[in-house]
């Protein structure tokens, strides 16, 4: 049954948000991560 | 056995890789949820798909109080056993759960807009959710701001387990005040003895979306899972490289 009030722009907001978050905190590890390594064994 | 750990010198742990299989199972999960929720989960009568906010914001409620109890328990394990581990495990569990957290207070807003007329409102559940926010934001920032580890691990396990003291009130808040917050889908004996009863008239939700839901929930705990291991081995390669330059 279609809904009255669809919301979709709510919906993608809120998911789109969550995933750079998410994403977001992923590549920050990883940069981390990759810093570390970098200063701890030096060129 | 805990003098020998804390004297232990910490070895340079072997230079894993940055992402493991656990973390892709994660992502896979994770999108696959998304899909799920997207095109195989129906719309609820009345909020239409602002319902489907529920698979991102719930479970990263739940991620957030689990990341917070073990931030307590491995607080209280660590002022115990004085093992170095513990504490790193719980500055990764705080970390995580704070962007669990940081998730819940974003997409509750964007889902209370439509459907209550207001992104935000000062009842309960709302506020102590901020409170457990700013507590648990407070613990990474006094864990920066001490140098000494063992101080610094003795402090942050006092303040994670205080912090963790609001999860059972966040839980409750909904029955001890009026509050424009919905109860509990899933998480109270009503909703449970209701699904289990097989009596759609005492159902909080239809089987579709119940499986969405907890399909949601074990996809982000999985992610919880990874990003914990991953920030552990970062701690850990933090430690080791901090213990070979004081060498």
């Amino acid at each position: 049954m279609a809904s009255v009030y669809p919301h979709y722009p709510y919906f993608y907001a809120a998911y789109g948000v969550a995933a750079l978050l998410y994403a977001g905190y992923a590549i920050s590890l990883y940069r981390r991560i990759r810093a570390l390594r970098r200063r701890a064994s030096p060129r | 056995m805990t003098a020998n750990i804390q004297s232990s010198p910490v070895a340079m742990p072997a230079p894993g890789r940055a992402v493991d299989w656990i973390a892709i199972l994660a992502a896979v999960g994770v999108i696959g949820v998304f899909v799920r929720a997207m095109f195989f989960t129906p719309l609820e009568l009345r909020q239409g798909a602002a319902q489907k906010i529920l698979y991102v914001h719930a479970p990263a409620a739940w991620v957030a109080f689990l990341a917070f109890f073990l931030v307590a328990l491995t607080g209280a394990l660590y002022l115990w056993l004085r093992d170095e581990r513990l504490d790193r495990f719980a500055a990764s569990s705080a970390e995580v759960g704070l962007l669990f957290t940081t998730v819940v207070l974003i997409t509750g807003p964007i889902w209370a807009k439509p459907i209550w007329g207001t992104w935000w409102t000062w009842d309960a559940r709302l506020t102590s959710t901020l409170f457990l926010w700013f507590i648990y934001l407070g613990y990474l920032v006094l864990r920066g701001a001490i140098d000494d580890r063992r101080m610094r691990a003795r402090y942050a396990a006092i303040l994670g387990i205080l912090g963790a003291m609001l999860i059972p009130f966040i839980h409750l808040s909904v029955y001890l005040f009026r509050t424009l917050h919905p109860l509990p889908v899933l998480a109270s004996p009503d909703a449970i003895s209701g699904l289990a009863s097989g009596d759609p008239a005492r159902r909080s939700m239809p089987p579709e979306m119940l499986t969405t839901l907890l399909l949601s929930i074990a996809a982000f705990t999985l992610l919880y899972v990874a990003f914990v291991r991953v920030r552990y081995r970062l701690a850990a390669e933090q430690d080791a490289s901090d213990a070979h330059g004081a060498a």
